[in-house]
């Protein structure tokens, strides 16, 4: 077992704990570390972290804040870490007035401006001259950098997240952006990792069917100021277990074939699976291939392959232990609806999932009357 | 403020964004509102106290 655990520039410390969550879900990816001495010299808030596993960089980020203790005559310190999404949600695009973008923008370009001063490198940006603004983007003062990007994200059905890289300079953190097609080209789309009976350490693996969330039925709305377009797929025959979708007014594809990409989208994901294993070294969006485990698979199971949208790290001194989750790998993942869907779908998330959906729509805004 | 409509009311947001809504009377040019957009797609516009 190779782990690397550096913060602050210094990486032989002793450690007794590291854990690291990381979702589809949620931008945010969340490190925990433990060590059993008092570090705080290396450990000022906003340090530097980063942890290696097996050459594969599971995280870079920076500290937050720390809890040094004393227990049963030792000394331990506790380090949580955050990756660098926890600029994009807590740094403004302007202050004084608001950043206006015009349409037929490339959306690429707006995104390589958006992450300047954030610190995380922008080449694995798509670029593609295709997807560029249908109207005015208008930033109001205030907005972060997080709300924009994952409205871009969302309006125009692209891809956003961050990962990790080394050069020659060190390790780094860079950011990915684009439609699926152009996501589902890069390596870490595209590394799949075949389990069989034999070849690794399964502690447990289970395929899960959560049939109480299915839709059969997607509306799509796409609401014009009162003047809807309805687009409407169904799966089956009646009746229909149905979803509604808001879709970007500005969005020039037809009503009807978005409701398709959601409908397919949501069945999908309606077979998961969770497993664990040890000393396994993978990345979120790899691929797991468990056609050799032909005494789960059986004969009926048509899906053998499963995306990772859900990676839980837990290391300690007797080795690695990795929790993942995963989806159908043709899911598109660029709707929150979908990320949503993917990651943690009990009834209790849907249920608070809509309700601040609905607290959101629901917010008064003043406007002026000008006509 | 006149009633009888429906009324076209073009409005302007403090983003900028500009959206026109269908309302029962029509406001004067100038009038600041609040809007609530409901989740069943129906918007309710009050003059702003």
């Amino acid at each position: 077992m190779v782990l690397i655990v550096t913060i602050g520039g210094k990486s032989d410390f002793i450690y007794t704990g590291v854990s690291i969550q990381k979702s589809a879900s949620n931008l945010i990816t969340t490190a925990s570390i433990s060590v059993p001495q008092n570090a705080l010299a290396y450990v000022q808030s906003g340090a530097e972290v980063s942890i290696e596993y097996n050459h594969r960089i599971l995280f870079h980020g920076m500290t937050t804040d720390w809890r040094l203790k004393f227990s049963a005559g030792l000394v331990s310190l506790d380090i949580p870490c955050v990756d660098y999404s926890y600029k994009l949600s807590h740094m403004a695009v302007s202050v004084s007035s608001a950043v206006t973008y015009v349409s037929g923008t490339v959306i690429g370009s707006i995104l390589v401006s958006l992450l300047a001063t954030t610190g995380i490198r922008t080449e694995k940006i798509s670029q593609d001259p295709s997807v560029i603004l249908t109207s005015d983007l208008v930033i109001p003062p205030g907005a972060m950098l997080w709300d924009v990007i994952s409205t871009l994200c969302k309006d125009y059905q692209c891809l956003f997240y961050l990962d990790y890289a080394r050069d020659i300079t060190g390790i780094y953190t860079y950011a990915i952006f684009g439609k699926i097609a152009y996501v589902e080209t890069l390596p870490a789309f595209l590394e799949t990792h075949a389990i069989t009976e034999t070849n690794l350490v399964t502690m447990d693996l289970s395929l899960n069917s959560v049939s109480e969330i299915s839709c059969t039925r997607v509306i799509a709305i796409k609401d014009n100021a009162m003047d809807y377009d309805i687009g409407v797929a169904t799966y089956g025959s009646a009746p229909y277990i149905d979803k509604v979708v808001a879709v970007n007014v500005n969005d020039s594809t037809p009503v009807a074939t978005l409701a398709q990409t959601y409908l397919d989208n949501f069945r999908l994901v309606n077979s998961k699976l969770g497993a664990t294993f040890k000393s396994l070294s993978i990345s979120l969006f790899n691929i797991l291939d468990i056609s050799g485990l032909s005494r789960l698979t059986g004969d009926i199971i048509e899906l053998d392959t499963y995306r990772v949208t859900d990676i839980s790290y837990k290391v300690s001194q007797s080795g690695v232990i990795v929790s993942v989750s995963g989806v159908d790998p043709t899911t598109s993942l660029w709707a929150d609806e979908i990320k949503q869907a993917s990651g943690d779908m009990s009834v209790g998330t849907l249920i608070k999932t809509e309700a601040s959906y609905q607290a959101e729509e629901a917010k008064p805004v003043y406007a002026e009357v000008i006509a | 403020m006149v009633s009888g409509g429906p009324y076209s009311t073009k409005l302007q947001y403090s983003d900028g964004r500009v959206e026109t809504v269908l309302t029962p009377v029509q406001y004067d040019v100038g009038t600041v509102v609040t809007v609530v957009k409901k989740n069943d797609g129906s918007v309710i516009v009050t003059v702003a106290q």
